[in-house]
């Protein structure tokens, strides 16, 4: 095998199982702060993994009527249209893979953008496709793979189903009372109409940490108003703002980490060494900072930093 | 922007979307999830100009920005949590080109971001020179010679990936 043959090989094998998940769309529109986001679809990326090991067996199985499926083995004949297979019933992620393997353009679809408030995901097995299976379509054509909204799995970090073979949940911290006291800290300030949201996510910042958002009155569900971050990553400390206390201190940062300007795009972030192995960082949602205003902001962010002391 | 628009903005996400977070992944270096969100950054862009440029080759210009911020992102490698350089996900264990491959991937990663995004447009994406060239902006020179020297540092990975 030539490098350029092992080297795309390689590339397949490390990104050819990873699919973008269908709330892309809407994520892109109600963008604002990535952080819980990113916590909400980090799982479902890895459960993707763990589904594509399967997919060869399916493939083998079903693609005799799906055209030209089997790469480098298929004639350089003109194909004048591809019939679409029958996936209804399928895992979704093995419908598109089988959708794209038969020359076709897969798009996952969840049934409307209503459900994402209410406990409920979008469901793994297929209820239908358009165009349906059986259609002749274009090489290369659009076809919907159509998944239910079905309740969410309710988040249990004792116990994981053995049937699913363990995959990976987003742990939480439980319920937190006041929300105020976890992983060792207690949150002693917050701005004022500022309270726990009532989740946590555990993980997503490095070892031993852990995020609890906290939010004003009538915030969208998903979202922060000022996010409080625990962990014993040093990297989560950033030395590079202004200095405003021992081992303290505050920065706004742009959506990719770096430097940024006090506005719509960027993040107000505190951060503080609490102990050699316990940072905590604060983070002010562009939204909320900009109600306060910069200097507002700025001086309640220190409050809230500083308001922050470890709990036996 | 019209319903219209909007529909066909969804419909360009949700067929395009996968084939962006795997390049992006391929040129940051990045886990899955840092890919995801940075081609949802370059996704928001689109979206912004949307009913300007959807006639005209949203594709191209997607690709765009997603490969110009991969690359800026992973040239910040310094940057607090939001990359984590970590190994790339999980695949099954399938013989013993394993340790070839993860070779091969880690001299990838090594490599100089824009010659990184070459070899990625090239051997993954299977663009042409000249588009490769349109897309980051350079020659079709300075193409060729990225992806020459790249090559030569993953054939290097892999003579010494080869247990002797």
């Amino acid at each position: 095998m030539n490098v350029e043959e092992a080297l795309k090989e390689a590339m397949r094998a490390q990104v050819g199982e990873v699919y973008a998940p269908p709330s892309m769309g809407s994520a892109v529109r109600r963008r604002r702060r990535r952080s819980l986001v990113r916590f909400r679809t980090a799982g479902a990326v890895l459960v993707t993994a763990a589904v594509a090991v399967t997919v060869p067996v399916v493939l083998t199985n079903t693609t005799p009527s799906a055209g030209p499926a089997s790469g480098a083995s298929a004639p350089a004949i003109a194909v004048p249209g591809i019939v679409v297979p029958d996936v209804v019933g399928m895992n979704a992620k093995q419908a598109y893979l089988l959708l794209e393997q038969a020359g076709l353009t897969p798009m996952l679809m969840t049934p409307g953008e209503g459900g994402e408030k209410a406990g409920v995901v979008a469901g793994e097995k297929v209820i239908m496709t358009e165009p349906a299976a059986g259609t002749v379509a274009d090489p290369k054509a659009l076809v919907q793979i159509k998944v239910p909204w079905v309740p969410a799995p309710t988040v249990s970090p004792t116990a994981l189903p053995e049937d699913e073979g363990g995959k990976p949940e987003i742990e939480n911290l439980g319920d937190l009372g006041d929300g105020l006291t976890w992983m060792g800290i207690h949150v002693g300030y917050l701005p004022e109409g500022v309270k726990w949201g009532g989740t946590s996510y555990v993980g997503g910042f490095g070892k031993k940490s852990a995020t609890v958002p906290y939010v004003t009155q009538g915030l969208e569900e998903g979202m922060y108003s000022v996010q409080v971050i625990v962990s014993a990553d040093p990297q989560l400390l950033r030395r590079d703002g202004q200095k405003v206390g021992p081992a303290t201190w505050v920065d706004v940062y742009d959506e990719g980490g770096g430097k940024g300007d006090f506005g719509p795009s960027a993040t107000l972030t505190a951060s503080r060494e609490l102990s050699g192995d316990q940072m905590v960082q604060v983070a002010f949602s562009p939204d909320f900072s900009a109600s306060l205003g910069e200097e507002r902001a700025r001086t309640e962010i220190v409050k809230v930093i500083e308001g922050i002391r470890p709990e036996k | 922007m019209t319903d219209e628009d909007e529909a066909a903005f969804d419909e360009f996400v949700a067929a395009r979307s996968t084939a962006l977070l795997r390049t992006a992944i391929l040129v940051c270096g990045a886990s899955a999830h840092d890919a995801e969100d940075l081609v949802q950054g370059a996704l928001e862009k689109v979206y912004r100009h949307w009913s300007r440029i959807r006639a005209d080759n949203p594709e191209a210009y997607a690709r765009k920005v997603v490969v110009n911020s991969a690359i800026t992102r992973s040239r910040r490698r310094r940057v607090i949590q939001e990359i984590t350089f970590a190994a790339p996900p999980d695949t099954p264990v399938d013989g013993p080109d394993l340790g070839l491959r993860e070779a091969m991937l880690a001299e990838l990663r090594k490599l100089p971001a824009r010659m990184r995004a070459v070899l990625v447009l090239r051997y993954w994406e299977d663009q042409s020179e000249a588009e490769t060239a349109t897309l980051l902006g350079c020659s079709v020179g300075t193409v060729k010679s990225q992806a020459a020297r790249g090559l030569a540092r993953i054939r290097e990975a892999m003579v010494e990936g080869v247990p002797a």
